[in-house]
C-alpha cells in the first residue's frame, strides 16, 4: 500500500479546504481549479480560485454536478504553461481528462490531479431545485451516503429519498484510481480525510505538507468491494431493462422518440472533443428535393431526422472513450435516459478492446493503434 | 471499469416473415487499388454476379468512416460490404489495418441493436481476385435472402 497521510478539521469540508489552502503555500501552484459555492445563489460551479480566501466556499462533495469539469481542464491547459495547477475532479471527470490528454486535446505537465472518493450527485434539475444547498446540506449528504455504504436508494422504494443519477447509481469506478492525489472519505471519521498519492508528483507534494502519517481505515477494501458489488448488480438490472427496450434499430428509434437533435448531450459529453462535429456541417445540410424524395419513398418522414444515426454515430465515435459520467442525461432536455444507453455500448465497445477508459494515460485509444495478426475474426465470409 | 455481463442476441428477429420476392441490397465500400479493380476484372472476363450490390469507390478501407455504413443501413441497406487489400498490400501500407480495428468496433455496436455481423462484412480481395469477388457476391445475396431484410419498418427508425 502506498504511504498514506491525513487531515483534520473540525468536519469534512473544513478538512479538505484546509488541505487545499495548504497547496497555496507552495509557490508553485497559482491556482486551483475547484467546485466553489456561490455566496449568494448557493449554485455550485468549478471555479479557477487563486485567492486562498475563496477557498472557504470551496465544496466539491455537494451532490451537484453540474458539467464534466474535464473539458474546462482541456481549456486550461491547451497551451504549455510554467505554472502549476491543481484541479480537484470527481473520479469520472479525471477519466475524462486521461482520455482527453491521450487525444492530445489537454496537458498534465502542469497540472496535479487531485480526486475523492466520489459520494454521486443528482441530476442538475434536482439540485437546482432544492430548497435548502448550503453547507449544511453537503454535509448531511455526505453523512448520509457514508453511512448508508454509498448505497443506492431507489425512489420507488423509499420515497423520502433523492435518488441519485442512474449514471451515479451504477457507477463502478467511484473511487479515485489514477490521480496525482487521492482523498479517501470511506471509514474514515467525520473530521478526517485520509490521503495518499498514486504519481512521484502527488507523492513529493504530499510529503512534509502533512505531519501524520497514517495507514487508510483497514476495512475500507471491503467496504469499497461491497459498494461496487451492489453497484454491479444495480447496473445488470438496469442494462438488462435497456438491452430488451433497445434490442432493434426500431426499438432504438422508440427509445429516442422524443429526441429534438438539439445535441446538448454531444456538448456534455466530455470526451466529444471535435472543434466541427459532422453533424454540423454541410453533410447534413440537405437540399429540400430531398427531404421530399425521402418522406414520399418511405410514406412519411419524421423531423427532425436521422436522430437515431446521430446517436449511433456517437456511440461509435466516443464509445470507446466514455467514462460513465452521466451529463448525457443531464443535458437532455426531454430526459431521455441516454447514460445507461451510451454507458451499456461503450462498456462493451471497451470490451471488445480490452481498453478501460480513463483508466491508464498510458494504454493508447484503440483507434489509434494496430497489429498485424489481430481480430482475423473480423474478415472473410 | 467492471464486468458486465455479455450481451445475448437474439436470433434475426425478422426472420419467419421474409417477403417472397426479397431482393436484399448490398452496399460495397470497396478499394480503389484492389476490390474496385477485381470488380472491374470480374466484368471484363464475364463473370456473372447477382445485381443486388451497389458499388461505392474508395481510396482505400481505412476511409470507410463507421457513419458511411450506419447511413447505408438505416437508409434501407440489407448488408454493408467493406472490402479492400490484403494484409500488407495496402497501397496506403497500413489503411486496412485501421479499418479491421473499426470494423470490428462496428460489428460490436450493430450487434447491439440487432444488426447481426453477417450483414457487415469486411473480405480482402486482390485487384486479380475477379473470381473470388463475384464468389463473395454471390454467397452473400444467397445468405441475405435468407436472413431476410435488415430493417423491417423503416418509419420506425428516426
Amino acid at each position: 500500500m502506498e504511504e498514506t497521510y491525513e487531515i483534520k478539521g473540525a468536519d469534512r469540508l473544513e478538512a479538505l479546504r484546509n488541505f487545499l489552502g495548504s497547496l497555496f503555500e507552495t509557490d508553485n501552484i497559482g491556482s486551483i481549479l475547484v467546485p466553489v459555492q456561490n455566496e449568494t445563489t448557493h449554485t455550485i460551479m468549478p471555479t479557477l480560485v487563486s485567492d486562498p480566501a475563496v477557498l472557504a466556499m470551496a465544496d466539491p462533495f455537494a451532490p451537484c454536478f453540474p458539467l464534466n469539469g474535464a473539458k474546462l481542464v482541456s481549456n486550461l491547459t491547451k497551451r504549455p504553461g510554467d505554472k502549476t495547477m491543481a484541479v480537484v475532479l470527481r473520479p469520472c471527470e479525471l477519466r475524462a481528462l486521461v482520455e482527453l490528454v491521450k487525444i492530445k486535446q489537454a496537458r498534465m505537465d502542469h497540472l496535479i490531479t487531485i480526486s475523492f472518493d466520489c459520494p454521486g450527485a443528482y441530476s442538475n434539475k434536482v439540485f437546482n431545485r432544492l430548497p435548502d444547498r448550503q453547507e449544511g446540506h453537503t454535509l448531511g449528504f455526505l453523512k448520509k451516503r457514508l453511512e448508508s455504504g454509498f448505497q443506492y436508494h431507489d425512489q420507488d422504494q423509499d420515497k423520502n429519498e433523492i435518488s441519485l443519477t442512474t449514471a451515479c447509481s451504477i457507477c463502478t469506478s467511484p473511487f479515485p484510481e489514477n490521480a496525482d492525489i487521492c482523498i479517501t472519505l470511506v471509514d474514515q471519521p467525520a473530521d478526517t480525510l485520509g490521503l495518499f498519492a498514486t504519481t512521484d508528483r502527488g507523492r513529493e507534494l504530499l510529503m512534509g505538507r502533512t505531519s501524520s502519517v497514517k495507514s487508510l481505515p483497514e476495512t475500507r477494501d471491503e467496504s469499497i468491494k461491497a459498494v461496487l458489488d451492489q453497484r454491479k448488480d444495480a447496473g445488470k438490472k438496469v442494462f438488462e431493462v435497456l438491452k430488451s427496450k433497445t434490442a432493434t434499430l426500431e426499438k432504438l428509434g422508440s427509445y429516442l422518440s422524443v429526441c429534438v437533435n438539439c445535441y446538448n448531450c454531444r456538448v456534455a459529453c466530455p470526451v466529444c472533443f471535435c472543434r466541427e462535429c459532422v453533424f454540423n456541417t454541410d453533410v447534413f445540410d440537405y437540399e429540400p428535393f430531398q427531404y421530399a424524395t425521402w418522406a414520399k419513398n418511405k410514406g412519411s418522414l419524421r423531423m427532425p431526422m436521422d436522430t437515431v444515426f446521430f446517436h449511433v454515430t456517437r456511440m461509435i465515435h466516443m464509445g470507446l472513450s466514455c467514462v460513465g459520467c452521466g451529463q448525457c442525461s443531464n443535458a437532455c432536455p426531454n430526459d431521455i435516459p441516454l447514460a445507461e444507453l451510451f454507458v451499456s455500448v461503450g462498456k462493451e465497445a471497451q470490451k471488445g478492446f480490452e481498453y478501460g477508459a480513463g483508466k491508464d494515460l498510458d494504454e493508447p485509444f484503440p483507434l489509434s493503434i494496430f497489429f498485424e495478426n489481430e481480430f482475423q475474426d473480423v474478415t472473410g465470409i | 471499469m467492471a464486468d458486465i455481463e455479455p450481451i445475448t442476441i437474439a436470433a434475426d428477429h425478422k426472420s419467419g416473415s421474409i417477403p417472397a420476392d426479397f431482393e436484399p441490397t448490398i452496399i460495397a465500400f470497396v478499394c480503389n487499388w484492389c476490390t474496385y479493380t477485381a470488380a472491374d476484372l470480374a466484368g471484363t472476363s464475364r463473370q456473372k454476379y447477382p445485381p443486388n450490390v451497389r458499388l461505392i469507390k474508395v481510396m482505400c478501407t481505412g476511409m470507410v468512416d463507421p457513419k458511411y455504413v450506419l447511413k447505408a443501413f438505416l437508409s434501407g441497406a440489407d448488408a454493408v460490404l467493406v472490402s479492400g487489400c490484403h494484409p500488407g498490400d495496402c497501397h496506403y501500407i497500413n489503411g486496412n489495418y485501421k479499418a479491421r480495428r473499426r470494423i470490428h468496433l462496428v460489428h460490436g455496436i450493430l450487434e447491439r441493436f440487432g444488426i447481426s455481423r453477417e450483414r457487415l462484412r469486411l473480405t480482402w480481395i486482390g485487384a486479380s481476385d475477379g473470381i473470388q469477388f463475384a464468389r463473395t457476391i454471390k454467397s452473400m445475396v444467397a445468405e441475405l435472402k435468407k436472413m431476410g431484410p435488415a430493417i423491417t419498418d423503416m418509419k420506425q427508425v428516426i
